[in-house]
């Protein structure tokens, strides 16, 4: 099972939001379909970009650090500095699980 | 500590995790690209977008945490005249000289709480410039060490160092108006301010203060927000805006936070007084222990108020005292010149 962390304008308060970030991350041994599905989603960049406005991130559930979702939570320091949050603060994101 | 559990109690640690997840993850597409038969371009066109992530992380993150860091006040506008690459440099230099102002105001009245006869924060220990961020107008802003100001003097340290009273007073200044902020952008009443700043004349002078920081709304500035380590843990969410503005400058037309108060009538010098606050110190006081006392006026023109100027005037109103009783506020309702 696959699971896809949903991050970007749309899922915070922001009143014009402008972007959807994904992280898809795929379970144990599937390091070989992650590299080629990635790859075919980098190639259809700019034309995902324009139809969805989606980027798209992967990584793999046990790799070390197995911390990806870590990055996309911790905040901006900027957003922080708008919200008057300090740097400990982090934001919640949407875990989508495919069966 | 480790990478993965950081502490994360300020940015630069933050950021260095952040950093280190993502030169990890450029690290296993490596490895994985090679075991996969994968060539260089392949290589370039995975790891992309870890490192566009990386170049923003230290374009912009990177920058703007050192000057929180190293900032004792960081003050960040938003609004229309902000919105440009290039913000006018007389900008700049009015929020500058602003900021700079106010805490110098609040830093006096603080400083003549503990020193009677101090007139002022000297010049060389104004605020200095600490950062300056691109997009949004962030200044940041510090108190300078004892070593800078003796560098600045050809070696002359002041007489206590750190410790100088001037330093404290300083700092006091910017948490008291960080204090202030939180309470005006939250809405609490008089009452609750006067119980964390019991004394009114800091109290009124840091009213003041806060109200000239926040937004007019006339340049094209909408929201000024403060941060910075002076201010740390007050939790500073909400902006100051022109309506917190205007909600001020009612709330200290009438300054005395209780008005249960009989009147007194107190005979004393004036002294610099500020028509904009509509406000004067009264010094050399008859039979009063205190030496400052602020005065507050409504119903006087600016024209008569200048008439006042170093003269000994006899001023009745209500006061307000701090928790040695000693008068530190007065609502004036008359006065008259004597000398």
């Amino acid at each position: 099972m696959n699971v896809v962390y949903v991050d970007g304008s749309f899922v915070t308060d922001n009143e014009h939001p402008k972007d959807i970030d994904i992280v898809i991350e795929y379970s144990d041994g599937r390091a070989r379909v992650r590299l080629s599905e990635t790859y075919w989603f980098l190639r259809q960049k700019d034309k995902v970009w324009h139809r969805y406005s989606v980027d798209v991130l992967s990584c793999l559930k046990n790799e070390k650090p197995a911390k990806m979702v870590e990055l996309f939570q911790c905040l901006k320091v900027q957003d922080a500095l708008e919200r008057g949050l300090s740097s400990d603060a982090r934001k919640g994101i949407l875990r989508v699980s495919l069966q | 500590m480790s990478a993965d559990n950081p502490n994360r109690n300020d940015w630069q640690t933050v950021l260095d995790h952040k950093a280190r997840l993502l030169y990890a993850q450029i690290a296993q597409l490596q490895r994985e690209v090679a075991e996969y038969g994968g060539d260089d371009q392949l290589l370039d066109e995975m790891t992309q977008p870890y490192i566009e992530l990386l170049k923003s992380l230290y374009a912009e993150d990177y920058p703007l945490a050192k000057a929180i860091a190293q900032s004792d006040l960081l003050v960040r506008l938003d609004g229309p005249a902000i919105s440009r690459d290039n913000p006018r440099v007389s900008l700049i230099g009015s929020v500058f000289d602003n900021v700079r102002t106010q805490v110098g105001k609040v830093a006096k009245a603080i400083a003549q709480l503990s020193q009677k006869g101090i007139r002022g924060i000297p010049k060389e220990m104004d605020l200095g410039l600490s950062a300056y961020a691109k997009g949004s107008l962030i200044l940041g802003f510090t108190v300078p060490t004892a070593s800078e100001i003796a560098e600045s003097q050809q070696g002359q340290e002041t007489l206590f160092g750190e410790q100088d009273p001037f330093f404290q007073a300083a700092r006091d200044a910017i948490r008291t108006i960080g204090i202030v902020t939180k309470h005006v952008t939250e809405g609490g009443t008089v009452e609750e301010l006067a119980a964390e700043i019991p004394d009114p004349e800091i109290r009124d002078t840091a009213l003041a203060a806060v109200k000239e920081l926040a937004p007019s709304g006339r340049l094209g500035i909408e929201k000024v927000r403060l941060a910075g380590r002076g201010v740390a843990g007050l939790n500073l969410e909400k902006p100051l805006t022109p309506l917190i503005r205007e909600a001020i400058r009612k709330s200290v037309q009438h300054p005395v936070a209780t008005q249960a108060e009989a009147p007194v009538t107190i005979v004393g010098d004036v002294r610099e007084i500020d028509l904009d606050e509509r406000r004067f110190e009264l010094r050399h006081i008859e039979n009063l222990e205190e030496n400052v006392v602020r005065c507050a006026y409504l119903e006087q023109t600016d024209e008569e108020a200048r008439q006042w100027l170093n003269r000994r005037v006899r001023v009745e109103g209500i006061p307000e005292r701090n928790a040695a009783n000693k008068v530190r506020l007065l609502e004036v309702t008359s006065i008259e010149i004597v000398d």
